[in-house]
């Protein structure tokens, strides 16, 4: 079996203000292997957002280690995070999250440019993802000028440009109507495949959970198999 | 820092729909302006310093003054022919200073009685150049004539060809006065262009002047002009000491109007003081620029930390804004202070025009009686006709250098805070 992409142990989250102690996640371990699609369903509110954003490096678990490629998560300095941000993730959110002040094609180039990729190396890159979202028509369009499954496509291929070893996705269709989550969810699951990539998606809609090769379920902050 | 550039360059670009650029540009705006004043005050205010201390050095200090003391040996032709032929001496010619009583059939007041060679008008360009003459001529060439300064003209209420009355004394034994009266002519009369000196000076010829002013009652000066005036005079004071007699001290004219030329460059200091503080007044306007194009832009500098971007990269951000805002502030502040003082005079006389322009429109309308008076921003009689300006490089590079710290300490503070946004925090409010 290969080493696995991402690994729990004991994960869990607490928040605390001056009343009450809310544990969110409690004791969460699992694994995913390279090349796999995991999708984690439940209720909104769950916290797989939560989850989610302790994976990636934006928030920092109460107790218990994540290790994502070779990273001890929860112990990394900004400069660690850093890194890790730029060697190990490309992050899919609900909301599109583009620059407003960048093309499409630029949106999807800025990873790798931020990573240290040469302009023309970035290009590369984002030309033939923006061609596998389908929108090399739109490249040049700015964010205000791409409809919202535009954008979120705009999105998907951008988190895929640094070649990540692992894709992070919160409810990346929850913005959309339902014909456009639809195309966004085949594309999403296409291109990860495609490009043979690791993908960890948390999602309400338990649908989506059987397109997954691996697949759990929130509920009252731990994480059980569905 | 590569990707920091690319996301400056993007929000200077003005692409998308952001309202950085327009934020950038007051920035830049208020940068500019504020030091307009700055290179105006510097650039003006030095030639306007050195325009008038020259007219007092052409007209009343000389550039040099060998100073007899009691017991000194008289200068004779011969010395002051060698002290003219030292290198970078142009002039060097005897005055006898005294004060005296003047007075006419209609007036008198006390007076610097100056006795200079005749020849001094010809010889002297400086003189020439900053000199006045409103009627007559500088003209010493008989034993009674005399030249006068025009306020003390108006007070005796002489005309050319008048004759004028002055008093002096001569101190016998037992420190007893004898008063000595002597008649003059009018020959010229002329103005300095300051009313302090035109109250005072009444030019006679140096013959005259040694019988009539006792050495007890009047000094005897050696008045020196040079090539540049305004260059160390230390080489030149050592040459002269050579030439002259026992008992001659040399005092160079920035010695002579010491505190006068101290007060004028205090005053250009203070101007320059407080011109720089309006560039810190315009380094709040970059500040708050900033912090605005910080909080507008939070989300997106959580974006860009969420996709790899560290916190030195993002403050690099703001530091590079406050860099190019302050570059450009400088470069544009300079140049429109540049123009402005280098057509300060056109400035002046426009808008001496338009005021008058103004004011004669004014009483048009209301059927006000014309005025005689052209209205003056300046009055020549204590400023000057014409403001020489003089461009210091050094103190341009100064100023901008300033700016340019300045906005990079105004960028400091949003850049830090920029650095240091958590992109979930952003995110979760979104």
């Amino acid at each position: 079996m290969s080493e696995a992409v991402l690994v729990l142990k004991d994960v869990s989250k607490t928040y605390a203000s001056s009343s009450e102690k809310l544990t969110i996640l409690r004791s969460v371990s699992f694994s995913v292997d390279p090349g796999k699609i995991v999708v984690i369903t439940g209720e909104s509110g769950c916290g797989k957002s939560t989850l989610l954003n302790l994976i990636g490096g934006l928030d920092t678990p109460t107790s218990g280690s994540i290790e994502a490629g070779r990273y001890q998560v929860g112990a990394l300095s900004e400069d660690g995070l850093t890194k890790y941000r730029r060697n190990v993730l490309g992050l899919v959110f609900q909301f599109h999250y583009l620059l407003r002040e960048f093309t499409a094609l630029e949106n999807i180039m800025l990873p790798a440019r931020i990573a240290g990729l040469s302009s023309h190396e970035a290009r590369e890159k984002a030309e033939i993802l923006i061609t596998d979202v389908g929108l090399e028509s739109r490249k040049n369009h700015y964010p205000t000028a791409l409809s919202g499954g535009e954008r979120q496509r705009i999105a998907v291929a951008r988190a895929l440009v640094n070649d990540p070893l692992l894709i992070l996705a919160d409810e990346p269709t929850g913005n959309l109507d339902e014909g456009n989550s639809r195309m966004v969810e085949d594309l999403l699951f296409s291109v990860v495949r495609k490009h043979g990539k690791t993908l960890l998606l948390v999602t309400h809609d338990s649908q989506l959970a059987h397109r997954s090769d691996q697949r759990y379920t929130l509920h009252g902050g731990e994480l059980l198999p569905a | 820092m590569k990707s920091s550039l690319l996301v400056v360059g993007r929000y200077l670009a003005g692409a998308g729909k952001g309202g950085s650029l327009r934020r950038i540009r007051g920035a830049v705006l208020s940068v500019a302006l504020s030091l307009i004043p700055l290179i105006v005050v510097m650039e003006v205010s030095d030639g306007m310093i050195q325009g008038i201390t020259a007219r007092y050095l052409e007209l009343g200090t000389y550039h040099l003054q060998a100073i007899a003391g009691r017991d000194a040996q008289e200068a004779d032709g011969e010395i002051l022919s060698r002290m003219r032929h030292l290198p970078g001496v142009d002039l060097a010619v005897r005055e006898r200073q005294g004060v005296a009583l003047a007075y006419s059939k209609q007036g008198r007041g006390g007076v610097t009685l100056r006795a200079v060679p005749p020849e001094l008008w010809d010889s002297d360009p400086g003189l020439r150049a900053y000199m006045e003459i409103r009627s007559g001529a500088f003209d010493l060439s008989t034993e009674d004539s005399a030249v006068v300064a025009a306020e003390i003209a108006s007070r005796l209420r002489v005309q050319v060809g008048d004759e004028i009355k002055i008093l002096t004394t001569r101190s016998l034994a037992g420190d007893s006065l004898m008063p000595r009266v002597s008649t003059f002519t009018v020959r010229g009369i002329v103005s300095t262009g300051y009313q302090e000196m035109d109250k005072l000076w009444i030019y006679i010829p140096i013959g005259r002047g040694d019988r009539i002013m006792s050495r007890e009652t009047s000094r005897q000066l050696i008045g020196i002009k040079v090539q540049k005036p305004f260059e160390p005079l230390e080489a030149i004071s050592r040459g002269l000491r050579g030439v002259l007699p026992q008992g001659f001290r040399i005092f160079t004219w920035n010695d002579l109007e010491y505190a006068q030329y101290v007060s004028f460059r205090t005053t250009r200091y203070l101007l320059i003081f407080i011109m720089a503080l309006i560039i810190c007044v315009a380094a709040v306007n970059i500040f708050s620029s900033l912090v605005m194009i910080q909080i507008e832009k939070r989300e997106e500098i959580a974006i860009l930390k969420s996709l790899g971007m560290s916190g030195g990269e993002i403050s690099a951000i703001f530091i590079i804004l406050g860099f190019l805002v302050g570059c450009v502030g400088a470069f544009l502040g300079v140049a429109a202070g540049l123009a402005l003082s280098v057509s300060i005079n056109e400035v002046i006389a426009g808008v001496e025009t338009l005021i008058n322009g103004a004011w004669g429109f004014v009483r048009g309308l209301f059927l006000l009686p014309n005025a005689e008076e052209h209205i003056r921003i300046f009055n020549p009689d204590f400023y000057l006709e014409h403001i020489p300006v003089t461009i210091k490089l050094e103190e341009l590079a100064l100023a901008a250098g300033f700016s340019l710290l300045v906005a990079l300490f105004a960028a400091w503070l949003p850049s830090r805070n920029a650095g240091k946004i958590r992109p979930l925090e952003v995110m979760r409010k979104h």
